[in-house]
């Protein structure tokens, strides 16, 4: 599989909308900038998304090679 | 058509001016955050090519082999998983914490998982601005 500029440019695709999605649909809904507190816990709970999904990798793949 | 053009370069720059703008510190978290989505999709494309078997078409000549090894992956999810990490109690060193994780996935990765995963770690690289 052969990963090409195509490609690239769809994953930057999926993975920026997801943080300026945020923003803007806050700004949408409340006529405000997100508060610190309120970025904060959408940092936090993406990085709780993603620890989430290489935790259940590891738990799958227990001995799976050099660390 | 030149009048549609200016009309639509007016309301786009109306648009934007209306738009406040995040409060101090604000812009360091939410370039924490793309560098955080950024890692992310770097694991979430690790584990996935982990899931996929290339058997070398309809005539199997090789043995079949993950598009991702499980070792390959293991390497990115666990320089991720401490990345996030330290992401999470320390947002402000998102800069310097990417640079440890793609340094030591860069080193620790076989030629076939660098092969597969550079467009990944590159966007990565440009995202953080390393």
């Amino acid at each position: 599989m052969q990963i090409t500029p195509e490609l690239l440019s769809a994953i930057l695709n999926i993975a920026g909308p997801p943080v300026l999605a945020f923003v803007t649909a806050h700004h949408a809904a409340t006529g405000q900038m997100p508060t610190l507190d309120e970025l904060k816990a959408e940092l936090n709970s993406n990085i709780d998304k993603y620890l989430a999904e290489g935790a259940a990798f590891t738990a799958a793949h227990p001995h799976a090679g050099p660390t | 058509m030149k009048r549609i053009c200016i009309a639509l370069a007016l309301m786009v720059s109306v648009g934007c001016a209306t738009v406040p703008p995040l409060p101090p510190g604000g812009q360091a978290l939410r370039t924490a955050n793309e560098v955080v989505v950024a890692l992310g999709t770097l694991q979430h494309a690790a584990i996935e090519l982990n899931k996929v078997t290339d058997c070398g078409g309809v005539v199997v000549i090789s043995p079949c082999q993950k598009l991702v090894s499980d070792a390959n992956a293991t390497i990115v999810v666990d320089a991720v998983t401490d990345a996030l990490t330290t992401i999470k109690a320390t947002p402000s060193g998102w800069k310097a914490t990417a640079s440890v994780a793609l340094d030591r996935i860069s080193t620790r990765l076989d030629a076939a998982g660098k092969g597969k995963l550079s467009a990944y770690i590159n966007a990565l690289k440009t995202i953080a601005g390393l």
